[in-house]
């Protein structure tokens, strides 16, 4: 299974944000997806789980063989695919336990509620969450870190075939990042192709990417391999361009 | 009606002598009385230029069961009168001297309805629960919780016999009641209050409540069907301690109007008073709210909140949230928040991406909305009923 991104053109209010990207995630890959601020990576994951805001001008997002451009982001998650949100919302009133059970259940036909708890419970303890933490409204009121966490402990549960995740890694402490880091990397063992999307050379200490990708003005400027990140950390953005 | 068929009805009826000149008082008013207009504050952006209460057919009693354990006293309003004529006489409409139109026809013609009295120091185990079926026949409830009980009291309005599909549109049913609720010393109250009506019908549901030192009235109240639902509670706290606490969701479909009014009014020091108020509309739904908290001048020492909130689920669904605050004292805090907003496309977003269908993540966000309201209601049967209710109403709409 695969995830590829084919020559993407998007723009929002008749701005371009994306001038042609092409990707392709395979399986148990990890690609990390840098860049300055407003270079459009988040726009690129949005547009990737179906967003409605943003225009699709051309391009074409491969998913299971098939273009999933035309599919709402529910078909797309069914299809395998998953978001971890730069900056998750907040939906006040609903447990997150009783809506993951929901999205569980909508995911996986036929699911039991205990099969559901026993893999909660597994995650739980796997990031080192606190129980009593699913019993709280989503992601209402919690900390930064918390919300990450939050995004983390999903991904665990619903265990897509991809995820993009936006800027996990920000705003967690050195333990929280480790903890994730190690969660994210043993998903990525058992075959979940990653797009991760950072800022940070830190959480690549802990989780080696296969690829390396460069985000400027809407387009993928340059790709590498993990030494990529480092050249980064060393001589900005501004450095690699030419080089 | 005239004064003819009046004196006739008032003569058909055993009733105690002091209610037969009561009633001849009221009346007297009640005809004097113009129906509300729209220029006054509390009658504006409601339409109620299709009830006539001077023309409303009444006969009969209204028909009501009731259900109760053996520790209180419970009765049929058209019983009570003959064994608690004095409380009754003590009590009726002595929290309504200000009656408008609506008020003074109930105490004019109002023929059935639930006596409830909790002797002293008795705690309740089972809720008292009443099921009405509203007609064009006024209701009048007296609720009186003596020093240091306690209660838990449901009350469901239904109109079994009639078929919406007949129901005149000229002359459409227009079921009012009154409620008077007497919270004694150290006493404390849950009310439970639900409104299901079929479309079509007018109601008008008037709500006073006196609250003495160290007692408690908690109102849970659900507005739902009705094509036009004014409800009016008021609370009086009237001793030092006293508390009261209004929960109340509502949730409305094609053209219906739910107007709530809530006061509560702060008469003496150290009081509180919490109120969380939150609708859904779909189709061409509308809504008032319209809060009052009054906090008189020796009332210091006063905590006071008052919420109101609505989510609209149409373009074409309205709604309007008046809090407004009257505080003569300088030493409390009472505060407000109000809103009016639709689905956040963002949250849709986040659930969608997580394998929710469009109709599943918009009930998750309406659920989760009306939630905050209904997880501080103390029973989980009526929090299960009134979910329920929510659930057909919006989904069905
Ligand atoms: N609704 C919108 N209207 C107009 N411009 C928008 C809108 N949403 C995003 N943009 C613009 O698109 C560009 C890309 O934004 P995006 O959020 O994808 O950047 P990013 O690479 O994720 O940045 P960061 O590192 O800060 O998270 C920015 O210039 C942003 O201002
Ligand atoms: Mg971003």
């Amino acid at each position: 299974m695969e995830l590829e991104i084919k020559d993407l053109h998007v723009s929002i209010e008749g701005k371009k944000i994306l001038n042609g990207i092409s990707l392709k995630i395979k399986e148990g890959e990890l690609h990390a997806l840098m860049g300055p601020n407003g270079s459009g990576k988040s726009t690129l994951a949005y547009v990737l789980m179906g967003h409605p805001k943003y225009k699709i001008d051309s391009g074409e997002i491969i998913f299971h063989g098939e273009n999933i451009i035309n599919l709402t982001p529910d078909k797309r998650a069914k299809l395998g695919l998953f978001l971890g949100f730069q900056y998750p919302t907040e939906v006040p009133g609903v447990t997150f336990k009783n809506f993951l059970w929901t999205a569980y259940k909508t995911l996986n036909n036929g699911a039991s509620y205990v099969d559901f708890n026993e893999i909660l419970d597994e995650k739980l303890e796997l990031l080192e969450i606190d129980k009593s933490f699913v019993l709280r409204y989503l992601n209402e009121g919690f900390s930064g870190g918390e919300k990450k966490r939050s995004e983390i402990l999903q991904l665990a549960v619903l265990n897509p075939k991809i995820a993009v995740l936006d800027e996990t890694d920000s705003g967690l402490d050195v333990d929280s990042l480790k903890i994730v880091a190690n969660g994210i990397k043993k998903l990525n063992e058992n075959g979940m192709g990653i797009l991760l999307i950072t800022h940070y050379q830190r959480i690549l200490n802990y989780i080696l990417p296969d690829f390396v990708h460069v985000m400027t003005d809407g387009k993928i400027v340059k790709s590498g391999g993990h030494d990529l990140a480092k050249e980064i950390e060393e001589k900005g953005y501004e450095g690699i361009k030419d080089g | 009606m005239l004064v003819t068929d009046f004196l006739q009805m008032i003569k058909n009826r055993s009733e105690p002598s002091w209610l037969k000149q009561r009633r001849l008082d009221t009346f007297t008013k009640f005809s004097q009385l113009k129906m509300p207009d729209s220029k006054e504050e509390e009658w504006r952006y409601i339409d109620i230029s299709q009830v006539n209460l001077d023309n409303v057919k009444i006969d009969g009693y209204t028909d009501i069961s009731i259900d109760f354990g053996n520790d209180v006293i419970v009765l049929l309003m058209k019983e009570a009168l003959n064994k608690f004529s004095d409380m009754i006489n003590e009590h009726a409409f002595s929290l309504f001297t200000d009656a408008d139109k609506f008020v003074s026809f109930v105490s004019s013609f109002w023929n059935n309805g639930v006596f409830v009295y909790v002797p002293k120091n008795v705690q309740a185990e089972l809720p008292v629960t009443v099921k009405i079926n509203n007609t064009n026949n006024p209701v009048y409830s007296l609720v009186v919780l003596d020093e240091n009980s306690k209660l838990n009291f449901v009350e469901e309005n239904v109109a079994d016999k009639i078929n919406p599909i007949v129901s005149d549109k000229i002359n459409p049913i227009v079921s009012t009641s009154v409620t008077e609720i007497f919270v004694k010393e150290n006493s404390k109250l849950n009310f439970f209050c639900s409104q299901i009506l079929p479309e079509n019908l007018y109601s008008f549901y008037y709500k006073r409540a006196s609250v003495e030192r160290g007692a408690e009235i908690n109102w849970f109240l659900g507005s739902f069907g009705a094509k036009l639902s004014r409800w009016k509670v008021e609370t009086f706290l009237k001793g030092e301690n006293a508390k009261c606490q209004k929960y109340g969701i509502y949730a409305g479909n094609k053209n219906q109007h739910h107007d709530i009014i809530t006061k509560t009014f702060h008469l003496v020091p150290h009081t509180s008073n919490n109120i969380l108020v939150k609708g859904v509309l779909t189709g061409r739904a509308s809504s008032v709210y319209r809060g009052l908290i009054r906090i008189e001048k020796n009332a210091q020492q006063t905590l006071s909140y008052m919420g109101a909130h609505t989510l609209l689920l149409s373009n074409k669904a309205k709604s309007n949230n008046i809090p407004s605050l009257e505080i003569e004292a300088n030493d409390v805090r009472a505060t407000h928040g109000s809103s009016v907003g639709q689905l956040e496309e963002e949250k849709l977003f986040y659930l969608m991406s997580r394998g929710l269908d469009r109709k599943l993540a918009e009930n998750i966000i309406v659920e989760g909305f009306l939630e905050t309201v209904l997880n501080k209601f103390t029973s989980d049967e009526v929090r299960e009923k009134f979910r329920a209710i929510t659930n057909e109403r919006l989904l069905n709409a």
